[in-house]
């Protein structure tokens, strides 16, 4: 754990006044997955949404530049690649670090066929929003349901 | 709120350092950004991640040693949008630390860049390490 405590610190230059949430302090570096395993730590999280059109998969990376994230679609998978450098100034000293670095990598299934010529990932202040337009076939796949009197 | 009326109206940018004053009422949820903070020997730098905020909706003041950084989030999504897959909240940022450390007050500076605030105490002149030749 990289995470140090700031009373720990020498020159115990801060302290925090919210310890609400303390246990909730758990800074690490981004886990890199192995060759063939997968990330234990689910990062980034997701929030999916859809609609008629379309999917849209929500993630926070704040500090993350668009150069180094990376989205990719295969089959039903979408995948988010990325990575975020945090280097410590040299002379300077790190009182706390809670923020992740590194690299990581995602993939999650998607609810239905996605026109994958279509996705668009759009980054602002931090929040990857990425609008995956479902398919025709998807789309299509929605059947009205009628009542036996509307079909006599 | 005429305290936050110079704050900058970019993304991007400076964000203007509140002096004492109030907040106004915020939405119902509030999360703990995450932070760093480093010592840089001329100041205390602190970074916080604050995705979905704006230069605008940052509010940051120092007062009496007590560093308080919160922030605005407004809903992302549409009233159409159906939710599938749900891992994060969205909602106003908080946090709150006392800097022990004689910082130089009038010259806090804190800027926002791509979702990280970014807030520089530069400290006061007698905190400042100086370097004593030592003579052979």
């Amino acid at each position: 754990m990289l995470t140090r405590s700031i009373f720990d610190s020498p020159l115990a230059t801060l302290a925090e006044m919210d310890r609400l949430f303390d246990t909730m302090v758990g800074g690490a570096p981004l886990p890199m997955p192995a060759a063939g395993a997968r990330s234990r730590v689910l990062f980034p999280a997701l929030n999916i949404y859809e609609d008629e059109a379309n999917v849209y998969a929500e993630a926070e990376l704040p500090g993350f530049s668009l150069g180094d994230l990376d989205v990719s679609i295969a089959g039903d998978e979408l995948t988010i690649r990325g990575k975020r450098q945090l280097n410590l100034p040299e002379g300077a000293t790190s009182l706390r670090r809670e923020r992740l670095a590194g690299e990581f990598e995602r993939t999650v299934a998607l609810p239905v066929e996605i026109d994958v010529e279509r996705v668009e990932a759009m980054l602002a202040n931090g929040v990857l929003l990425i609008t995956l337009p479902k398919s025709r076939s998807a789309q299509a796949r929605k059947i009205e349901v009628r009542s036996a009197h509307e079909a006599s | 709120m005429t305290n936050t009326s110079n704050l900058d109206r970019c993304q991007t940018g400076q964000v203007a350092v509140r002096r004492p004053g109030t907040m106004q009422a915020r939405s119902d949820w509030t999360y703990r950004p995450h932070v760093d903070i480093i010592d840089a020997d001329a100041a205390i730098e602190v970074y916080a991640d604050l995705p979905g905020a704006t230069g605008e909706s940052i509010d940051v003041s120092f007062e009496q040693g007590i560093l308080t950084i919160e922030a605005r989030v407004q809903p992302r999504t549409r009233e159409s949008w159906h939710r599938v897959v749900n891992e994060f909240g969205v909602g106003n940022f908080h946090r709150r630390f006392q800097i022990d450390a004689p910082v130089d007050a009038d010259h806090v500076v804190a800027d926002y860049n791509e979702g990280v605030l970014k807030v520089t105490l530069p400290k006061a002149r007698e905190a400042q390490r100086r370097r004593i030749p030592v003579k052979a």
